[in-house]
């Protein structure tokens, strides 16, 4: 009788999200390997919602999932530096990251936790406004701004920017109405909310990006130990071949936001050197240095990230 | 324990009926079947996800626009504004044939405008509105039924509490969601004044205008009386839509204003009728957000058991006309909503439908308006329906049998009604599409 | 001694509804802050949105005993209504034990929860960073205090002094 595993994501299933794809692949291969075990995907939140997973994960209630890793990061701190600003840049230095010992640091973090990575993923992201270009900290003064994660949101206040929670499902209408002026988020969800129709310039992740975000797929350790060998290793394999095929993907992901953004008549730039090291100051005394402060081995962590070259 | 989907569905289905049946509170029947098919599913260690379940269930700024545009209504119904706006509208409908029941559903759409719940209509409107007309001796079913009808557009009307559960539930825009239902709104409150007049002429009721005749100054009057309505809709959907907050925030602004309006117009200083809208606002959202929550563990527990899963994929597999599945999926509804408050049916049904919505290429912005006529019918369909316990508690001399054979009418109504919206979608789309521009 | 048991749950049930009702004023009152300080400020809100969901939140659950006691929470009354006064009496003292086992299932759950981000010093993955078991507290209260309303309830139905009548 073969194990039957859960895999549980936030994504739309079916729909060609490669972070849906990802979790889908991986358990075709694991069925393919004829290790005995069957990977049932929930796609969309259907079994866990996107903040409950890293509990259940942990707790072995749930096999595998796939989620931004920060989520967590109200139960370990340290999680946080997996969405902070201009630690990532671009995505040959995300593949450098990937093997350094920052993410070894994160990655043991992560096993004490009680699971394990079994594949990387680093999702890249954007700046727009409806006012004008971002570009240095000095071009979001005063424009009411939706950030994706707490470190942005620090950052961002730091340079002057009113910031407004809401989901992403609402950024499309708050730029509609007026209630919001620039957002920063994944380049998917810039395309698939159609942000395009409502924004003047878009800030596109180039050399330069901001905003990088960590979303690995996962699986419980309980469960992962319980497993033979063979099976571990199914499990494995499954996963780096799945983390090869998304690093390609995403890139083609942004080379569709930047396409739709310009066929869409939106002017679209890249973040300059100087502009990107203008923000890392300010990132430096807020986000950075909260971080620092307030958790433990925060400041390493993020030593050890900047010291990738 | 390993039992087929399908078996565990039916038993899970047959532990709800059982657990309801005994007429405990639907929430906690809703919650404890759903630990009992957790446990069956996952065994012991689903008790250190559940209280998680339940309290992410609910603990989002968007749901606390629940209790907000509940506030906004029992804020106005502590008040004699609810009586201020009927005779207004009285004064002014009092020659045409009819006037009063047209004033009763007028005032149900009007306070449909400031409340997001259908009970809260039906208790603001029915508290003034049935004895009046039982008074001018209209019949006990068209007194009944009309408040009964009326009162369900408060959840199709903006602000409305399902629609904002299906707004996350779906991730579509709740600002947009909310315009879908203005203009299909209107189009119920025409037609349920037209049966209601039909209605009346049918049962040999003679409408006259002996009773009080109204001259023009006296008319001009009333109209100040409407004010406090005016200011409240106008100032919330000025925060709506004017760029001032979300959707989710709105609300808030919306029920601090309407207290605002309310103490200072009707001179509510005391604390007795301040506490009076606190307790009723207290106990409306708590049983609908309780049921909210219990209603996550429940889809969870669906979820655990693929249960959902498989009902979905045999509805995805149904090789059907499109508007065929459209039928089946209100059937489905239908039958729900006679059972199950709206918000229980949209949190567990929503994410399992829109997907299957949204491929067969219906309008997620139009469904959401077919789902919310299909939620109305279901506070009037017994053995639960939220406006039957309203209309019971105001006039508990109408005996049930009355009320519900006035409410049947309506209920045809709005089937018709989504017929109507089926063939006519842009009815639904084009305020929204108008305001937002199209949708993608 | 069984009256002054049912005296101090009804107290203790409507002294928490009466703090739920206040914090919903508190969040309210929030919500407008927050919308102030960003329209006529721009100015960045941090604590705000954790601070409005969470109230709210805290005062559904804390609401819940209050709604029990005054029979706020809708269920289906058909056969309670159509049955004979014996079977009635019967289905309401069946609905109550089950009621009591859904609200000591949910004590217990919520204070694993509770207990969890208590002794890890879980936060909220928000800027605010607020510590989680502050809006956790209201679960297990809130649900301890439903289990001692089931039993005053159940205690009513048995000994038929149940002045309420079947649910609305
Ligand atoms: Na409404
Ligand atoms: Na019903």
């Amino acid at each position: 009788q073969d194990i039957t595993l859960r895999a549980s994501h936030q994504f739309p299933g079916g729909k060609g999200d490669p972070r849906d794809e990802m979790v889908q692949m991986i358990a075709r291969d694991v069925a393919a390997a004829n290790v005995g075990i069957k990977i049932q995907v929930f796609p969309g939140a259907s079994l866990y919602k996107a903040n409950e997973q890293w509990g259940a994960l942990t707790k072995g209630q749930l096999d595998i999932s796939s989620f931004p890793l920060d989520y967590a990061s109200g139960r370990v701190p340290q999680f946080s530096v997996t969405l902070m600003p201009g630690l990532v840049r671009n995505f040959d230095r995300a593949d450098r990251l990937n093997s350094s010992p920052f993410m070894q640091d994160i990655k043991k973090i992560v096993e004490a936790q009680g699971a394990i990575v079994i594949a990387d993923a680093w999702l890249s992201g954007a700046f727009a406004s409806k006012k004008g270009c971002i570009t240095g900290p000095d071009s979001i003064k005063g424009q009411v701004t939706r950030a994706a994660g707490p470190a942005f949101e620090q950052m961002l206040a730091a340079a002057g920017a009113s910031i407004a929670s809401m989901p992403s499902s609402e950024i499309y209408s708050g730029m509609q109405t007026g209630v919001l002026d620039a957002t920063n988020t994944s380049s998917e969800s810039f395309v698939s909310y159609r942000l395009f129709e409502q924004v003047k310039c878009l800030t596109a992740p180039g050399a330069n990006a901001l905003w990088f975000m960590y979303e690995p797929v996962l699986m419980s350790k309980q469960v992962f130990d319980r497993l033979k060998p063979d099976q571990q290793k199914a499990i494995l394999a499954a996963g780096k071949k799945a983390q090869d095929w998304f690093a390609q993907e995403v890139r083609k992901g942004d080379q569709k936001l930047v396409d739709t953004f310009k066929k869409a008549g939106v002017e679209v730039i890249e973040m300059s050197a100087s502009d990107y090291d203008a923000w890392l100051k300010v990132a430096q005394a807020s986000a950075y240095k909260n971080f620092s402060e307030k958790v433990k081995g925060g400041d390493e962590l993020i030593k050890k990230a900047l010291a990738v070259q | 324990m390993t039992l087929s989907p399908t078996t565990s569905g039916l038993v899970v289905i047959g532990i709800l009926f059982a657990l309801l049946a005994t007429g405990m509170p639907i929430a906690f029947a809703l919650g404890l079947t759903a630990i009992f098919g957790l446990l069956m599913a996952s065994g012991w260690g689903v008790f250190e996800v559940l209280a998680e379940t339940m309290f992410a269930g609910i603990a989002n700024l968007a749901y606390v626009s629940i209790p907000m545009f509940v506030l906004m209504g029992a804020a106005v119904a502590a008040t004699p504004a609810g009586r201020d706006l009927y005779e207004a509208l009285d004064r002014w409908l009092n020659r045409v044939p009819g006037g009063l029941v047209l004033s009763n559903i007028g005032a149900c759409a009007i306070f449909a405008g400031m409340t997001g719940s259908s009970p809260a209509t039906c208790a603001a409107i029915g508290k003034m509105g049935i004895p009046e007309m039982l008074k001018r001796g209209y019949p006990a079913s068209v007194a009944t039924g009309s408040i009964c009808a009326g009162g369900t557009l408060g959840i199709l009307i903006p602000p409305s509490v399902t629609m904002i559960v299906y707004g996350i539930a779906t991730e579509t825009s709740i600002g947009r969601l909310f315009l879908a239902g203005v203009m299909p709104g209107l189009m119920l409150t025409a037609m349920f004044m037209a049966w209601s007049l039909y209605d009346c002429s049918r049962k040999g009721f003679r409408f006259d205008d002996r009773g009080t005749r109204f001259s023009f100054s006296q008319k001009l009057e009333a109209l100040p009386k409407v004010l406090p309505f005016l200011i409240i809709i106008l100032g919330t959907l000025y925060v709506l839509y004017g760029g001032v907050a979300t959707p989710s925030e709105a609300a808030g602004a919306g029920a601090f204003l309407t207290l605002g309006v309310v103490i200072v117009m009707y001179r509510l200083f005391r604390p007795k009728p301040v506490f009076e809208i606190f307790s009723s606002t207290l106990r409306e959202s708590v049983m609908i957000m309780m049921i909210m929550a219990s209603a996550e563990l429940f889809a969870f527990a669906l979820s655990s058991l693929f249960i959902t899963q498989t009902v979905a994929a045999s509805i995805a597999g149904l090789d059907v006309n499109r508007w065929v599945l459209m039928a089946i999926i209100n059937l489905f509804l239908l039958v729900a909503g006679m059972f199950l408050p709206p918000v229980a049916i949209i949190v567990m049904s929503a994410p399992l439908l829109y997907p299957i919505i949204v491929s067969s290429g219906f309008d997620p912005y139009w469904f959401a308006v077919i789902l919310t006529i299909n939620m109305e019918i279901g506070l009037i369909t017994p053995p639960v329906g939220l406006n039957l316990f309203v209309v019971n508690a105001i006039a508990p001399q109408v005996p049930t049998a009355q009320v519900l054979k006035g409410a049947l009418p309506y209920v045809l109504l709005m089937i018709g009604g989504i017929v109507v919206l089926s063939i006519f979608p842009g009815i639904v789309t084009w305020l929204p599409d108008t305001v937002m521009g199209p949708v993608k | 001694m069984t009256r002054s048991f049912l005296h101090a749950v009804d107290f203790l049930s409507r002294a928490v509804a009466i703090l739920a009702g206040l914090l919903l004023v508190a969040s309210m009152v929030v919500i407008c802050q927050m919308i102030f300080m960003r329209y006529v400020f721009r100015a960045p809100t941090i604590w705000q949105t954790d601070f409005v969901v969470f109230t709210a939140t805290a005062a559904v659950f804390l609401g819940a005993p209050y709604v029990l006691l005054t029979r706020g929470h809708v269920g289906v009354d058909v056969i309670e209504i159509m049955a004979a006064k014996p079977v009635q009496r019967v289905l309401g003292i069946i609905g109550a034990v089950l009621g009591l086992l859904f609200a000591i299932a949910m004590t217990v759950a919520s204070s694993i929860f509770f207990h969890e981000a208590y002794v890890n010093e879980w936060r909220t993955s928000t800027v605010a960073a607020i510590t989680l078991w502050i809006p956790l507290l209201p679960l297990p209260v809130s649900f301890a205090l439903l289990t001692l309303q089931y039993v005053a309830e159940l205690v009513r139905r048995i000994s038929g002094t149940d002045g309420f009548g079947a649910h609305p």
